[in-house]
């Protein structure tokens, strides 16, 4: 029998790229002995002399970054909206130890570390390096996954760092759902500051562990928050990693359509 | 148009087999793999990735000639079977139903044959689970999904005379298979990474 040599064609679609700009740096975080790549896209219309912009923060960084950042500039651009300074923190220890609020089976529990480092030690080298709006109505928080609830987290537990927050897929069985305990915690401190809240899921999330929980909390919020400015939407025909973008995408709308 | 490339594959395929055919007959006439007009192949197999996705699945393939075959996929899926109480969710119920058509080409060896087939179809999910954790008041939440479904076929058959053993992968295409190869954004759902792989589990006659 002849030997077959299959090339495997494969599907490659290169969406137009928009240009930007950006810096990266590192900071040796005293809140988690732990080193963070921090890349900062700017605007293309930047301009530090007359305007101060609004922040948003890319957990996952690594992953994130670009992605964000092009569509921040399209999306603001077609909306009219003025675009944001994207900020991406990159990891440092692992995202199972940084992003979750608990020590349980599937993390570490470092998220109270690392919240104080984004809120010590990152948003004041930001603010104070460059053209950042310093008030929390101006801060952003992306997150996917852990990083989503990293997000909740600090919706929960520090309230007053971020105004507005991206949460795409959050994992919010951790811990037997900790998350939701936390919320119910400190709900009276928090329900009515103003805030933007972006849950996204993917519709075939359906691993038994995703779908449920996420509907409680989008619950929670919609009945105990009367500043919130709250959307939900599941992603079709997506599951966990598909959804991803396209919540990124509706989440980042959401935002500039309301902020 | 990603899917060009996907029917570009199929087509290379028709290609290759149709160009080795003849040599194949040659050398391998008197002892190749038997061509049936009609193949029935139920299965039962899993989900490799989860481990937890059982599936019941039958292939009717139709030979239209030695080359060419027309395929008939049905699939029932019992998902998420192993860990159905996890952190106070309980999944009440996780089903998935497919049903694919499609063209495929066939290659042969003395005891084997190899059919990739470019399938469409339908995919249907259903789902519901409740959190009954508890510190908080039950939240029940479902989805019901019918979704394209389009994706590459390789079905195995190794056996002798009529009663053969067969395996079947299946690597979907859509909905978004895979849209980039930039590592860093992967932007695609798992199935792509994770193929649903069957063993046949017992032999099949060819009608």
């Amino acid at each position: 029998m002849p030997f077959l040599f299959v090339l495997i064609l494969v599907s490659c679609q290169k969406e137009e790229s928009i240009p930007f700009l950006s810096e990266e740096f590192s900071i040796n975080s005293a809140s988690t002995n732990a080193t963070y790549t921090i890349n900062v896209a700017f605007p293309q219309d930047y301009n530090p002399n007359t305007q101060s912009y609004a922040t948003m923060y890319v957990l996952d960084g690594e992953e994130n970054f670009n992605f964000v950042a092009e569509n921040c500039e399209r999306i603001s651009r077609e909306l009219s909206a003025a675009n944001v300074l994207v900020v991406s923190i990159g990891y440092g220890r692992d995202r199972a130890i940084d992003y979750t609020p608990s020590d349980a089976n599937e993390g570490g529990g470092g998220a109270a570390q690392f919240m104080s480092f984004v809120k010590d030690e990152l948003i004041p080298r930001i603010e104070s390096d460059y053209a950042a709006d310093t008030a929390r109505e101006s801060r952003i928080i992306l997150g996917h996954s852990f990083g989503g609830l990293f997000a909740a987290y600090a919706f929960t537990n520090d309230n007053a760092v971020f105004g507005n927050y991206l949460m795409l897929s959050p994992s919010i069985w951790y811990d037997n759902e900790i998350i939701l305990k936390m919320e119910k915690e400190n709900r009276s401190s928090i329900a009515n500051r103003h805030q933007l809240v972006y849950l996204g899921l993917g519709e075939l999330e359906g691993g038994g562990r995703m779908l449920a929980p996420f509907q409680a909390f989008y619950l929670q919020l919609q009945s105990n928050y009367p500043g919130i400015a709250l959307e939900k939407q599941l992603q079709p025909h997506l599951d966990h990693s598909g959804s991803k973008n396209p919540n990124i995408l509706d989440g980042l709308h959401f935002y500039f359509q309301n902020r | 148009m990603k899917h060009i490339n996907y029917i570009s594959l199929f087509f290379v395929l028709v290609s290759l087999t149709a160009a080795s055919s003849q040599s194949v007959q040659i050398k391998t006439a008197k002892h190749s793999f038997p061509v049936a007009k009609l193949t029935i192949e139920p299965a039962i197999g899993l989900n490799p990735y989860s481990m937890g996705n059982f599936l019941v699945s039958n292939i009717v393939q139709w030979n239209i000639e030695k080359h060419l075959s027309i395929v008939s996929y049905t699939s029932y899926a019992y998902n998420n079977a192993l860990d159905r109480d996890f952190n106070y969710i309980r999944t009440d119920y996780n089903n998935s139903l497919t049903q694919k058509f499609g063209i495929g080409t066939s290659l042969y060896g003395k005891r084997s044959a190899h059919t990739f087939s470019l399938m469409a179809g339908i995919k249907y999910d259903a789902f519901q689970e409740t959190l009954h954790n508890p510190e908080f008041e039950p939240v029940t939440a479902s989805v019901k999904s019918v979704s394209p479904d389009f994706g590459l076929m390789y079905n195995g058959k190794i056996g002798k005379g009529k009663c053969f053993f067969s395996y079947r992968m299946y690597l979907p295409i859509y909905p978004y298979p895979l849209k980039s190869f930039d590592i860093w954004s992967i932007d695609g759902n798992w199935p792509i990474l994770r193929w649903n792989l069957e063993w046949v589990s017992d032999y099949n006659k060819i009608y």
